[in-house]
């Protein structure tokens, strides 16, 4: 316990204090003590609100899109597909989770880079891809994480009862009535849980944007330029994500799903 | 059970195709670019050799970095595994 105390901590504690400490600007030695510059020009100067909004907006369609393929998928392994099937696909969804996370990230760059793979299967009907960009960041970032929204929703919807969906059909209700009314209420708390993983490392991750987005910047990208050029502005910055992942949280918890991950 | 229309099965099958097309088609074209003869990565891949992999092989760095990788993966897991066991106790 003294472990985990003085490993997270205190060292989450020591980022904060750094946050208040300043900076020479024309030596760049940090000194310890106390201002809140760092924390006016994180939250004043906008380039850095525009990449905190971006970095919000990033993590919130990954999640989207995730949700969205994850129930699909979870309603088909879990009530249509055969055990085999089921099985295989079980397999396939957690096989790229021991892929490395930098591999994958690298794979994605060549599928989607000038002459890669996208934009040679898709030639044949005239599209070609964004190059690297927001869309492409999100798309990685919906790579690496999907199965970490996946596995809760497809183990909710195999704890759905049976008799569940007889008595919604005795009442009359079609397949999609079902889905929509008894299906969603109850993988709501594992797909809250999923987002959870989503939205925080989506919101934490800056190599997807440094390899596959261009010039695209997120929070991390600016916290790496500057954790050797200015760590107080780097811990004042990466209070941002922490706040967002706290208020994530708080919504979570009220939702009461948080209880059963 | 849950009962579904033709149309919706196969809306769902169609969707799970394709996410496993796109889970695996960047995984494919990685594993099959380290088989490329050209030095710059790209498709289609021009002429099949393992000169990449013999190099990996051979190449020193890499081979200490394979090793250090193995270390610090090892030492993190026991370090992991105790302290996740006595939160556990806790």
């Amino acid at each position: 316990m003294t472990w985990i105390v003085g490993v997270y901590i205190v060292s989450l504690f020591l980022l904060l204090i750094t946050a208040f400490w300043n900076v020479d600007p024309f030596t760049s030695l940090v000194s310890p003590g106390f201002n809140l510059e760092n924390f006016k020009m994180v939250l004043t100067v906008p380039a850095y609100i525009a990449t905190s909004i971006r970095t919000l907006l990033i993590a919130l369609a990954v999640t989207a899109i995730c949700i969205f393929f994850a129930v699909p998928l979870g309603i088909y392994m879990a009530k249509i597909a055969k055990p085999w099937v089921r099985n295989l696909l079980a397999v396939a969804i957690t096989l790229p989770l021991w892929a490395g996370y930098l591999v994958k990230i690298i794979a994605m760059r060549l599928v989607f880079t000038e002459e890669g793979f996208f934009n040679w299967a898709m030639a044949p009907f005239g599209i070609r891809g964004p190059g690297f960009s927001i869309p492409i960041v999100i798309l990685t970032l919906t790579y690496l994480w999907f199965p970490y929204m996946a596995l809760p929703v497809y183990t909710a919807i195999r704890q759905i009862p049976p008799n569940l969906f007889d008595a919604s059909s005795d009442m009359g209700a079609k397949g999609f009535t079902t889905i929509y009314r008894v299906v969603f209420p109850l993988i709501t708390p594992a797909v809250i849980a999923g987002s959870v993983f989503t939205f925080s490392l989506s919101l934490g991750d800056y190599l997807a944007a440094r390899f596959t987005g261009g010039a695209t910047q997120m929070i991390g990208s600016i916290i790496a330029q500057n954790i050797n050029l200015n760590p107080p502005v780097a811990a004042a910055y990466s209070m941002i994500p922490i706040f967002f992942i706290v208020i994530y949280l708080m919504v979570a918890r009220r939702t009461g799903s948080l209880e059963r991950m | 059970m849950l009962r579904l229309s033709r149309l919706t099965k196969a809306i769902l099958i169609a969707i799970v195709g394709f996410l496993l097309i796109f889970m695996y088609t960047p995984l494919f074209v990685l594993i099959l670019n380290s088989f490329n003869e050209s030095q710059i990565s790209g498709w289609p891949i021009e002429s099949f050799s393992t000169k990449w992999w013999v190099f990996a092989k051979d190449y020193q760095p890499i081979r200490d970095a394979l090793l250090n990788s193995v270390l610090v993966a090892t030492g993190a897991m026991i370090i992991a595994s105790i302290l996740g066991t006595l939160f556990a106790l806790l």
